[in-house]
């Protein structure tokens, strides 16, 4: 499987995060996890890497259903950010939501690769990243 | 040849033409009787007939003594008519002429002009070949006499035949008239058309005739049947049409439009009488009488007044279920002008009645409103009124408007109350979707979290390091499942009002007290002014739980969206509205945007802060709470500009002194 430089995962829920970033570094996927509990300070973030002129995460793991900012509200900003930047990163929806419109609304965003229901487990990693 | 001769030729040509009086037969035998006397050897009658020709007569009667010389007939004296001729036997003259020499066929003419009443009439020719005549006055004399006899004879003729055909015509027309004659002589009928004996069912017109008049009226018609002929006879004067009944010989009775006029029959003063059965009639008008009392039926029933009004005189015609309808009789909804009508209206509907109504006779189209009308009573009714204006094609304005008023008031009330419950249904609809959503989420991601958790727990290993983190951790997650599921029976408590919670009066200084007092440990270190203006309203009847919920919540968000780099100013003040009791709370914090997140303000588990530490649930709550009894809440809030929460909240008085 191939190895990430770096995964950002983006939830309110901190214990999705905590569960998330030790399956991720279990399964190799990468070895550097950076969570965020609030959608406009993983933005914030992201527009500072390109700034600095480093690069962005490659993999994104994103929830729907957060406070003041929520993952819609976020992807609708994502999408603004430079996308010869963008295009490297693998973006995939991660919420507890089984809801028919969630899944396709995050469909009719080009920037999202995948729409995956909570929990996240060893296997969905390496099915998606084998 | 002599005077006597041509005298007695005269004589008896007179004779002939009195004793036959087809002038076809009489008339040659006459000319020929002349012509012989007198040596003549051709006689033509002309008759002035079109003035606008050259030659302006009708050849009538042409007679000659060698009617097999062709040559001769073609050389005929028309042409010889000539215009002061023409105008000479205008004047009465007679003309004579002779052939100036042996080569004419034509030896002599005489013209004889001929007056019928003093008009000129034509003129006679008398011509001779074999010898030039010469005519000696006393032969002009006889001939002149002749020729006006001849005259009379042919108009006579004339006028008799045009007598004979208009009677002719006459009795064509009385036989074939769709219509009953008959003639009757002081009652016996001494004429009937066919007509008349279909009319009275008989089986043809011989036996009708001879019979009395009375024979084919009801016993008791008689007396009037008979005056009425004794006027007409004596007044000799048409009697005006009137309605009889005759009989049928089976007993029948047939009804029938009757004119009846003073005639001469026969030399001897009659009566015709023409019938114009209208049993039919009578009978199409009978239906027509039924009809319209099964429509007027059908709109009392339906309860629809029906109206015609007059453009011009303002004046309207009701009818249909008026007094069911709007309390007053008939007669009296009848007295009412438009004016009087538009009174009649609900003030805040009565403007736009009549705006309709103008354009809609200016138009010349249909009117269409609905609006309430206020019944004798006094009380609304919801009216829908369909109307038309009608113009004639030619005119420029309306002159009528037909239209119904239907009295809708319960339809409009089940729809009202329909749509009520339907608005009410789609919004407990809407709720609980959003409510199984944000439940569903707020369920699953604690036990997503708990299932992911306990696969990640070493088991072989317990004492691995990690373990006591997982631990940790699923311990957070049962407890934010506890709250979840304590935070859900709260809200389904919330939602019934509950029927024990009956509203008490409630002060709005102690309740403001009270809580601050409640939240002042947690919020020691906050500097808050608060200022509150209960004068207008100092107390309402309120359920407790429910009013301190709300000033709890609006009090603790205030304090939570405050600035942290200025000192909190909360105003809270009570104002009174027609229906309710306002209760508004202002502050000076970070406000918020609106258009960004108001669709989101009121619902379930939408928190807006990340450093405040709520769930999310309690303005649903209060919202929940003020709805339930009949209230609402509203909010105006800008970024940076602090937020005003006002709640419209029912004096519950009312319904705790009826209750």
């Amino acid at each position: 499987m191939k190895q990430y430089d770096k995964v950002m995962i983006v939830d309110d829920d901190e214990i999705n995060n905590f569960i998330c970033s030790k399956l991720i570094k279990e399964a190799a996927l990468s070895n550097q996890v950076v969570s965020f509990t609030q959608a406009q300070k993983a933005l914030e973030y992201l527009k500072g890497q390109l700034e600095m002129g480093h690069e962005l995460p490659a993999v994104i793991f994103l929830d729907i259903s957060m406070p003041i900012m929520d993952g819609w509200d976020f992807l609708k900003e994502y999408a603004q950010l430079n996308e010869q930047k963008t295009k490297n990163t693998r973006l995939f929806m991660l919420s507890s939501s089984v809801h028919e419109e969630d899944i396709r609304k995050a469909e009719s965003f080009k920037q999202v690769e995948k729409y995956l229901t909570k929990p996240m487990t060893f296997n969905t990693i390496l099915q998606i990243f084998k | 040849m002599t005077i006597n001769r041509l005298f007695k030729a005269v004589a008896d040509a007179s004779f002939e033409l009195l004793s036959e009086s087809r002038l076809e037969y009489s008339l040659p035998k006459a000319l020929q009787c002349v012509a012989d006397a007198a040596q003549i050897d051709r006689i033509q009658i002309f008759q002035y007939t079109n003035p606008t020709l050259k030659f302006p007569y009708t050849l009538l009667n042409d007679w000659c003594t060698h009617a097999s010389d062709i040559e001769w007939q073609k050389s005929g004296f028309n042409w010889l008519v000539q215009e002061f001729w023409h105008k000479a036997l205008q004047d009465r003259e007679t003309i004579r002429w002779q052939a100036p020499n042996e080569e004419h066929l034509l030896k002599s003419v005489m013209l004889i002009p001929l007056f019928f009443q003093n008009h000129y009439w034509g003129f006679m020719s008398f011509e001779t070949v074999r010898l030039a005549k010469e005519w000696s006055e006393e032969e002009v004399q006889i001939i002149n006499t002749f020729s006006a006899n001849i005259a009379v004879q042919i108009n006579n003729n004339h006028s008799e035949r045009v007598l004979k055909e208009s009677e002719e015509r006459y009795k064509n027309l009385i036989e074939h008239a769709p219509v009953a004659i008959i003639v009757h002589i002081k009652g016996e009928i001494v004429y009937a058309n066919p007509e008349a004996a279909r009319f009275i069912h008989a089986s043809s017109v011989s036996e009708i005739i001879g019979k009395n008049v009375l024979h084919f009226v009801p016993k008791e018609d008689h007396p009037m049947i008979i005056e009425r002929m004794t006027q007409i006879a004596t007044s000799n004067q048409a009697g005006e049409k009137i309605h009889e009944r005759f009989l049928k010989p089976n007993g029948e009775i047939i009804e029938a439009e009757v004119t009846a006029i003073p005639f001469v029959f026969e030399g001897k003063r009659a009566i015709q009488v023409i019938a114009n059965n209208i049993t039919k009639q009578k009978k199409a008008l009978k239906t027509i009488e039924e009809n319209e009392e099964r429509f007027r039926m059908v709109l009392e029933k339906t309860g629809q007044v029906v109206y015609d009004y007059d453009v011009q005189s303002r004046a309207i015609k009701w009818s249909g279920a008026i007094e069911e309808v709007t309390g007053y009789t008939p007669e009296e909804f009848n007295t009412f002008t438009v004016a009087e009508w538009a009174e009649m209206i609900h003030p805040s509907d009565r403007q736009k009645t009549m705006e309709l109504l103008q354009a809609a006779e200016d138009n010349c189209v249909s009117f269409s409103a609905v609006y309430r009308f206020m019944r004798k009573d006094g009380s609304y009714i919801v009216i829908d009124d369909e109307g038309i204006f009608v113009k004639h094609p030619l005119l420029p304005k309306s002159e009528r408007l037909l239209g119904v008023m239907k009295n809708i008031t319960a339809i409009k009330q089940s729809e009202e109350e329909l749509q009520r419950i339907n608005k009410h249904l789609k919004k407990v609809n809407d709720e609980l979707e959003q409510f199984a959503y944000i439940t569903s989420h707020n369920l699953r991601a604690p036990i997503v979290n708990l299932s992911s958790l306990v696969a990640l727990f070493d088991r072989q290993n317990m004492s691995e390091p990690h373990n006591l983190q997982y631990l940790d951790k699923i311990d957070q997650s049962v407890k934010r499942l506890e709250s979840t599921l304590n935070d859900l029976v709260q809200i389904v408590s919330e939602r019934k009002p509950n029927p024990q919670a009956n509203s008490t009066k409630l002060s709005f200084n102690q309740l403001v007290d009270e809580i601050c007092q409640s939240i002042e440990n947690q919020f020691k270190d906050t500097s808050i002014s608060l200022r509150c203006d209960f004068a207008s309203v100092p107390s309402i009847h309120q359920i407790d739980v429910h009013l301190r919920s709300v000033l709890l919540n609006l009090l603790t968000n205030a304090i939570k969206y405050r600035k942290r780099d200025q000192n909190l100013h909360i105003d809270i003040k009570t104002q009174k509205t027609d229906e309710y009791v306002c209760l508004s709370v202002s502050d000076n914090g970070i406000g918020m945007d609106l258009e960004k997140m108001g669709h989101k303000l009121f619902g379930l588990y939408q928190r807006f802060s990340e450093e405040s530490e709520g769930k999310g649930m309690g303005l649903y709550i209060i919202k929940n709470q003020i709805e339930s009894t009949g209230g609402y809440i509203t909010v105006d809030s800008q970024p940076g500009q602090g937020s005003t929460f006002t709640v419209y909240m029912k004096d519950l008085k009312e319904s705790y002194e009826t209750v």
